[in-house]
């Protein structure tokens, strides 16, 4: 348009044209320059862990506004993606107030936009790009008062882990992460670092985030005197903390090299690790499918048939009060319309104590109980009145709406949901100090046998326990009940693919409709790499929920998945196939891979990393699925040797086992045209307790 | 029926009333268990969609029964009208407490049910007023029923049919029930009326607001209180009893 104004018009008038528009834009700084300071409120913001954030993680983005001039009361927005966060914040003269944000990036190019909307409806804004690593980067979070020293981490060898590149980045000293957001950091290095100093919460949240299955190392050399401090005091070998460890780094981290220190971090590496390593922490795809779980949670909002029932009940007496009323003659004239004014009184008042004047929720959830229990849960709510509506579910760490674009208030952990319709809320929490660890004793005979629990103090229904490629049904337990259990393996569930195999749970559980949406759930998009069995069953709990600022409990339906300890009768063990369930890397894009299966096509490779169990020392593995028939070629990695190797169908023992244990998780590879079972592998071998 | 003129006798009237309650109260369990208690997981929409039909089945249920209604005739003068309106007042508010039943089982925020209410009491009203004034200008002839009966059937058939064929006639789209291109003296029909308000109430749209069926909640009233005052007021209006 104005080009074709200046075509038209003279060359002076074109000169005159073009200064016009400098002066109208120096003149629109200025004024712009003029409101920013008239409001008064200088926003700076800064994102990650030392200015790194992770792909698919939650990370912190501290957003830090001031008040250049008189106070100020307002909203601070936050816009990551398509993600909006909003903080009402109110600033006393020329103050300063640092407020933290835990923002997922499911973006590698995501933008911050941070907004301070003032009450007058003025706007001041920032921009902010933060550096978004790729979701397999290795973070090797660092702890230490040089943490200069500590660089040469950059350049390890991550082949083993995944081959995702390594990172160093620098911990805030004072941990003001939350547990979440310290899942982006792989493995935390403590070196020339005063442990001992940290507050009590702090070293329990280090503490827990190793209890879920992390790696922490702590150097062992010089500077020992001050890492070896507090919660890492007499650290002299490997110590197991939950489902993780703390190592121990005899001659300090910083004069290590990194091939040394890539070895120690393979031997301890948890499955946990391996897992968070090789596929990141999952939070998108556990949001994504999350969706899965909307039958469940409706159904929990369903009134119950015995609600259901009352009102049957009530309605026959109704139908007989008022024939009785309506038949009774001439001496009771208004007989029947007070019968119809009781009703009415009856039922309003049954509804006002029913609930029916305020919003309904249920949801629907799964939780994997461990030294940490892991909650992941959707929580469906029809809100009463208004459009849209405030959500808040009690101790979730991190809540998303499904649907249309809500907003979350950062601090209260609150969702924004417009309209009236249902709304879904994913929400993911963790709870420490997890119910004990159930024990079986698996027998030479390959007799399973033992004590199983319900650890929870409410019913559990169907029930049922996988060991290995075996699943028992158990069927209903009542709250703390115990059960002797004897049961012979018969592998019910070996070479099944996908389906067949849920299926086939399904059947032996007799789960039926929505429940068996929550066992989809649970192992597609769930990590739960721990070695051992499973002890899985269904219970309704109650829930708490603010809607609208008004608290309200609610009933969900919990799929509880307890871990069981396999243990050798007589010292040697014999663990059956699938109890080490292996970590599987289908490479960056992650195609072609699934739970039980791998169909990568051509050029595809498939790498298996089967992390033996803590105090076993095996002395035979059997690889299932038949590897090196047909067009599969599966080859180990020999870690003594540093090479790939064909494996053909025999099994692996004695001393020929030694090479490719002896210094990491067993490593397969597998390249197939056609569709295959991920190959599991049977473990005989000693125990050391 | 006799002349002293109670609204309510006993008798006949008591078993249109039982009958009545008990028929819309099986419909309603019907609805519950057919399609309530096989749903697997929850939808509030189920439950609205149980108003709305209850509502419609309701005001065709109640059009049959009204007109069976006795009142005691327009002989009894003055109190006629005041008589017949309570009458009909309450056989139209005794299906109030299975509307609220519908509510509570689904857990829904409660429509305002006493608007729909309303219109099928007026509308009861101007048909009960109809069949005395008909029986006040000339009793006991063998045509008065089905005068009654035809007018009931022309008001709610006939004229939906009416509306469905000009609708088709002038390919008007139609998205909702109350829309702009529906004529509106076809709102008079109290069905369709009616339909329109629970659907606006049951979250569906509406394109002319509650408009038509305030018109029609007004002219029905208005009928009714001139059938009524004519009755009472033609001369030597003998009443049915």
């Amino acid at each position: 348009m104005s080009h074709m104004l200046i075509n038209k018009c003279g060359d002076i008038f074109k000169n005159r044209c073009r200064a016009l528009a400098v002066l109208a834009v120096c003149l629109g700084f200025l004024a712009w320059g003029g409101t920013a300071r008239a409001s008064g409120v200088e926003i700076t913001i800064k994102s990650g862990f030392d200015g790194r954030c992770k792909l698919g993680g939650l990370n912190p983005v501290v957003v830090v506004i001031e008040a250049v001039g008189e106070g100020r009361k307002g909203v601070l927005k936050l816009k990551a993606g398509e993600r909006t966060y909003s903080v009402p914040a109110e600033l006393e003269r020329g103050a300063r107030k640092a407020i933290r944000f835990s923002i997922p990036f499911f973006g590698a190019e995501e933008r911050i936009e941070a907004a301070f909307e003032g009450e007058g409806g003025d706007q001041v804004k920032a921009g902010h790009t933060p550096v978004i690593l790729p979701e397999r980067t290795i973070f090797f979070g660092v702890l230490s008062d040089s943490p200069k020293s500590l660089y040469f981490l950059n350049d390890l060898d991550t082949s083993g882990l995944g081959g995702g590149r390594a990172a160093v980045v620098e911990l805030d000293r004072q941990i003001p992460y939350s547990l979440d957001e310290l899942e982006n950091i792989n493995f935390i290095i403590v070196e020339d670092f005063r442990t001992g100093e940290l507050a009590g919460s702090k070293a329990r949240l280090l503490e827990d985030w190793v209890a879920l299955g992390n790696c922490l190392l702590a150097g062992a050399g010089d500077s020992a005197h001050k890492n070896l401090t507090g919660l890492l005091a007499g650290l002299r070998e490997p110590l197991r903390h939950g489902d993780g460890v703390m190592v121990p780094v005899a001659g300090g981290i910083a004069g290590s090299t990194p091939e040394s220190l890539r070895d120690v971090v393979l031997k301890h590496v948890t499955p946990y690790s391996l897992a968070m390593a090789v596929k990141g922490s999952g939070l998108q795809r556990r949001a994504a499918g999350a969706a899965k779980m909307a039958g469940a949670a409706g159904g929990a909002v369903r009134p119950e048939r015995s609600g259901l029932y009352l009102i049957f009940s009530l309605i026959i007496l109704y139908v007989l009060a008022a024939g009785a009323a309506a038949l009774a003659g001439k001496r009771l004239k208004w007989a029947f319309g007070a019968v119809v004014a009781f009703f009415c009184l009856f039922f309003l008042g049954l509804s006002l104590h029913g609930g029916i004047f305020k919003a309904v929720a249920g949801g629907a959830g799964v939780r994997v109980h461990g030294p940490v229990s892991r909650t992941y849960a959707l929580t469906c709510v029809y809100p009463h009145r208004g459009d849209g509506a405030r959500i808040k579910i009690s101790c979730a760490s991190f809540a998303s709406a499904q649907g249309a674009s809500p907003e979350a208030d950062a601090l209260s952990r609150e969702v924004y949901c417009p309209g009236r319709t249902g709304h879904y809320i994913h929400s993911s929490s963790y709870e420490p100090g997890g119910a004990k660890c159930i024990v079986l004793t698996a027998g030479g005979d390959g007799v399973i046998s033992g004590e199983i629990i319900n650890p929870l103090p409410y019913d559990m229904e169907n029930c049922f326990m996988i060991i290995g490629d075996t699943v028992i049904p158990v069927g209903k337990m009542g709250g703390r009940e115990r059960l002797s259990v004897k049961y012979s393996q018969d592998h019910n569930l070996r070479g099944a693919g996908d389906y067949n195999y849920l299926d086939l749970l399904y059947r032996a559980a007799g789960v039926k409709d929505q429940r068996r949406h929550l066992i989809d759930y649970y192992f597609y998009h769930v990590d739960d790499y721990r070695p051992g069995g499973r002890l899985i069953g269904f219970a309704r709990e109650s829930a708490e929920v603010e809607i609208n600022g008004a608290g309200r409990s609610f009933r969900r339906t919990v799929m509880n998945v307890f871990p069981i300890d396999i243990r050798a009768g007589d010292g040697s063990l014999s663990l059956p196939p699938e109890v080490v369930r292996p970590v599987a890397d289908c490479g960056p894009a992650e195609e072609g891979g699934s739970w039980r299966e791998y169909s990568g096509g051509p050029g595809g490779e498939l790498k298996l990393y089967y992390v033996m169990p803590p105090g076993l020392e095996p002395a035979e593995i059997a690889i299932t699925g038949s590897p090196g028939a047909g067009e599969n070629s599966v080859s180990v990695y020999n870690r003594a040797a540093g090479r790939w190797e064909a494996l053909g169908p025999e099994i692996l023992a004695g001393e020929r086992l030694r090479p490719y244990l002896s210094a990491g998780p067993l490593a397969l590879s597998v390249r197939s045209g056609a569709r295959v079972l991920i190959p599991q592998m049977a473990v005989k071998g000693v125990e050391h307790r | 029926m006799n002349a002293a003129g109670n609204f309510h006798t006993g008798g006949e009237n008591g078993v249109l009333e039982s009958l009545y309650v008990a028929v819309l109260s099986f419909m309603l369990a019907a609805y519950m268990i057919l399609v309530v208690s096989r749903e697997e997981g929850y939808d509030p929409g189920l439950y609205r969609n149980a108003y709305v039909y209850f509502m419609v089945f309701d005001l065709i249920l109640f059009s049959l029964f009204v007109s069976f209604w006795e009142t005691g005739g327009a002989a009894q003068g003055k109190a006629y009208l005041l008589r017949a309106a309570a009458g009909v007042i309450i056989l139209a508010a005794s299906p109030a407490p299975l509307i609220l039943a519908i509510f509570l089982a689904g857990r829904i925020n409660p429509a305002n049910f006493m608007l729909p209410l309303m219109l099928k009491a007026v509308w009861g009203l101007a048909v009960v007023c109809l069949r005395d004034f008909l029986e006040a200008v000339k009793p006991g002839w063998r045509w008065n029923g089905f005068l009654t009966g035809f007018f009931i059937f022309s008001v709610l058939v006939l004229s939906g049919l009416l509306a469905f064929f000009l609708t088709e006639y002038r390919q008007a789209v139609i998205t909702t029930l109350y829309d702009r291109d529906m004529p509106g003296a076809l709102f008079l029909n109290p069905l369709l009326s009616l339909a329109g308000l629970v659907y606006c109430q049951a979250g569906g749209g509406s394109q002319a607001g509650l408009d038509p069926f305030y018109t029609c909640l007004l002219f029905w009233g208005l009928a009714a209180a001139a059938l009524g005052t004519a009755a009472v007021k033609i001369p030597g209006g003998a009443g049915r009893g």
